[in-house]
């Protein structure tokens, strides 16, 4: 993201607020307006994104010193107004970016999803290796927290000492051995079911007129976007 | 499927031996017979070789030496993937049976591998569902069943593609008394042949006619349950206990008691 906003940016020699600001706020809103349509709720939305935002106000505090150009001066401090708007657009950009990923994930299940991946021509072993990591994170976290458990239970507190760091390697090392061991299991069952190297899946999706129209609603107002972009509108 | 032949070997397991990759010696020349439609349960103690022999009847270890036959025909790495449409092995873990993000795609994938056509999958995982109780948790994510759903799950994946032989590994663990009490129904109404390996002896009583007892790999009884479990000499002598209910009952009482339980 950080590229892509430097790139963008960089096309020309200075950033204009007037120029690049109203784009990405659009896309900000254009993000927003899809999540409202999600339903999925605002305050769930914040509190997902609440690691990412303070990454990003770490570029906002960044940007206006690191970047070249100091036109600003504070007397104490000269900052770079391009590097106050660089930071701004980059934020404005991953802002719109990280939004969309509530709805793109939010709104079906996800195997529906992941369904939808293989169905758009996503390389299926991708999708096979997205599918199993998501079944089985739950069954070595639910194994990681009982391991914590069976250390508290005989004592142990996490402290900043060797005996915290063997102690915690040593369950990494445990869970990695077993998943080795597991993946044995699995490969077991999966032969034992028939499987000779490709996946076969039972996939009923069925493309609906509402499904249809807001596929070319998105389109249009992609290709608007960018068409405004462009300035051929 | 083994309602339509005649009664012959389901499985024919013929001087089996298997080593484990680091050397160590899991089943010494192991021979027994499993007609069509009949049960036979494995006992033995802890690391007596019970599972890994479950394993090389299903052709996922290759056998060191010796033969198994499934339904008469000998399995070979050339075709297991033929014949494993006609045996059903539910493992022990069935955090390892159910590997997919639904229960609907966990008990379709045998089907769907095995040539079912696509036409026919929604109504076999249905039927699978429906035998085991689990009517309706097609979109459930199994790791959020619970433990004895889990079990009854993981029996409806191999249930679902109707294989002439169904081999269990310890498949009363879990189970609370109710939900034992119907899956010993559930077997007892099935028409294939089994093979169910256990430490729950009542449970082995209820489900299966005949016995092996197994110990450091090899089979060390072959007989009837009832005067098997009974045997309290023989199964001390191999690490085992006769269950506290079946203290001083004798053979021919147990198998009064089993034939009315199957009668009511």
């Amino acid at each position: 993201m950080l590229s892509m906003g430097l790139e963008r940016v960089g096309s020309r020699e200075h950033p204009s607020w007037a120029v690049d600001l109203p784009p990405a706020l659009g896309s900000l809103l254009l993000s927003l307006g899809i999540l409202a349509l999600s339903r999925i709720p605002l305050s769930f939305v914040l509190k997902k994104l609440g690691g990412s935002l303070g990454f990003l106000l770490l570029v906002l505090l960044i940007f206006p010193l690191a970047y070249p150009g100091k036109d600003l001066d504070l007397g104490f401090l000269a900052l770079s107004s391009d590097g106050i708007l660089v930071a701004i657009l980059i934020i404005l950009r991953a802002m719109a970016i990280l939004v969309l990923v509530f709805p793109a994930l939010g709104t079906s299940r996800f195997d529906v999803t992941m369904k939808a991946l293989r169905r758009l021509r996503v390389p299926s072993p991708l999708v096979q290796i997205i599918l199993f990591t998501y079944r089985y994170l739950f069954v070595y976290a639910d194994q990681f927290r009982r391991m914590g458990t069976a250390w508290r239970a005989r004592g142990f507190r996490a402290r900043t000492n060797l005996l915290t760091l063997r102690t915690l390697g040593n369950g990494i090392g445990v869970l990695l051995v077993s998943s080795i061991e597991r993946t044995q299991r699995i490969q077991s069952a999966m032969m034992a079911r028939g499987f000779t190297g490709s996946f076969r899946t039972f996939e009923d999706f069925r493309t609906r007129p509402g499904d249809v129209a807001l596929f070319c609603a998105i389109v249009a107002v992609g290709a608007l976007a960018f068409l405004w972009r462009a300035r051929i509108l | 499927m083994s309602q339509d032949r005649g009664k012959g070997a389901a499985i024919q397991a013929s001087c089996l031996w298997y080593r484990y990759p680091d050397g160590r010696l899991a089943v010494e020349d192991v021979s027994f017979t499993l007609e069509e439609g009949k049960s036979l349960g494995i006992i033995g103690p802890n690391g007596a070789g019970k599972t890994t022999l479950l394993h090389v009847l299903a052709g996922l270890f290759p056998p060191e030496s010796g033969d198994v036959l499934l339904l008469g025909k000998r399995l070979d790495p050339k075709n297991h993937s033929d014949l494993r449409r006609h045996l059903g092995i539910v493992f022990q873990e069935t955090e390892d049976q159910l590997f997919s993000p639904t229960v609907f795609d966990d008990v379709a994938f045998g089907p769907l591998n095995f040539g079912v056509p696509l036409g026919q999958v929604r109504g076999r995982v249905e039927e699978a569902l429906a035998r085991v109780g689990l009517s309706g948790y097609e979109p459930r994510v199994p790791h959020h069943l619970s433990s004895g759903e889990r079990r009854r799950a993981a029996l409806a994946t191999v249930l679902s593609y109707g294989p002439d032989v169904l081999v269990l590994d310890e498949p009363s663990s879990d189970l609370d008394p109710r939900g034992r009490r119907e899956l010993v129904q559930l077997l007892r109404a099935t028409h294939q042949a089994r093979l169910v390996a256990s430490h729950d002896f009542e449970f082995i009583l209820r489900t299966c006619e005949r016995v092996l007892l197994m110990d450091r790999g090899r089979v060390r009884a072959d007989g009837r349950a009832a005067e098997i479990l009974c045997d309290n000499d023989l199964l001390s002598s191999h690490g085992l206990e006769v269950p506290l209910g079946l203290k001083g009952v004798k053979p021919e009482e147990l198998r009064k008691i089993l034939e009315g339980e199957e009668r009511s």
